[in-house]
């Protein structure tokens, strides 16, 4: 079971999900990424410390995230993937749009 | 040296959530049982195997209740076989990567890319495999010929 606390960082939200980020839990990011933006978040920052597995699913969820928080004239950032995430990440080639930082304080920046 | 050859562990599941549930639980398992497995090889087979499941969930044929997966580690490589008993699905005809904005459509490249995939009809059963080479073994000798 995923689940992703919310917490404010110097008024970005920060996503900080724990467990599998899959097929199963995708949909729940996505709602929950499609929230904070309705709700008026601009600068969204994906913690991916927590999570264990991401697949091409929960990788879909982020990139519909980032794309939805741009065309509210914001951004998605996201931090601290696991080896198993930087590899998804690398092979996908979506590194280059979805940037790996070592740290939520310095996606904030 | 006398090492176990083989270390095969499987499960037969029929709902789908539970099913990705116990693949994870079923690898983990595996790590802790097999001798050791370089980290890229068991990150690698996890994505693989991960993805596979989930095509087989998101796309398996219509009729589809129940799926079995093996999983075998041997000194040369790591092995997954998923079988299922729903109708035979369409093939992807390539598995390049979508445009950077897409929502969908990598999981067969990921496949692809970190294992050797195989697909056949058995009877009335999908049968796939994802191998796994480990970092540093030899190929196989009849890859040698070829």
């Amino acid at each position: 079971m995923t689940t992703f606390p919310i917490y404010d960082r110097e008024g970005a939200a920060v996503v900080s999900p724990e467990g599998r980020l899959d097929l199963m839990s995708a949909g729940d990011m996505r709602s929950l990424l499609d929230d904070l933006i309705a709700g008026g978040s601009r600068r969204i920052v994906v913690d991916l410390a927590g999570i264990t597995v991401l697949d091409s699913s929960g990788l879909g969820a982020l990139i519909g995230g980032l794309r939805a928080a741009r065309q509210a004239g914001g951004d998605l950032r996201i931090a601290r993937p696991n080896e198993q995430a930087l590899l998804v990440l690398e092979l996908t080639k979506l590194d280059r749009v979805l940037r790996a930082h070592p740290d939520v304080d310095s996606a904030l920046e | 040296m006398t090492a176990a050859a083989e270390t095969e562990l499987s499960i037969t599941c029929t709902n789908d959530a539970g099913c990705l549930d116990r693949a994870h639980e079923l690898l983990d398992r595996l790590w802790a049982e097999a001798p050791p497995v370089p980290a890229v090889d068991r990150v690698a087979f996890v994505t693989a195997v991960a993805e596979l499941i989930g095509n087989v969930i998101s796309h398996g044929g219509d009729g589809r209740s129940e799926m079995e997966l093996r999983v075998v580690a041997t000194p040369g490589e790591l092995r997954a076989v998923v079988a299922d008993d729903g109708v035979e699905p369409k093939l992807p005809a390539d598995t390049g990567l979508p445009a950077a904005e897409a929502l969908s459509g990598r999981g067969m490249h990921l496949i692809t890319n970190l294992a050797d995939l195989d697909y056949r009809r058995a009877g009335d059963h999908n049968v796939w495999s994802v191998v796994r080479r480990l970092s540093g073994s030899p190929p196989k000798s009849e890859e040698r010929r070829a």
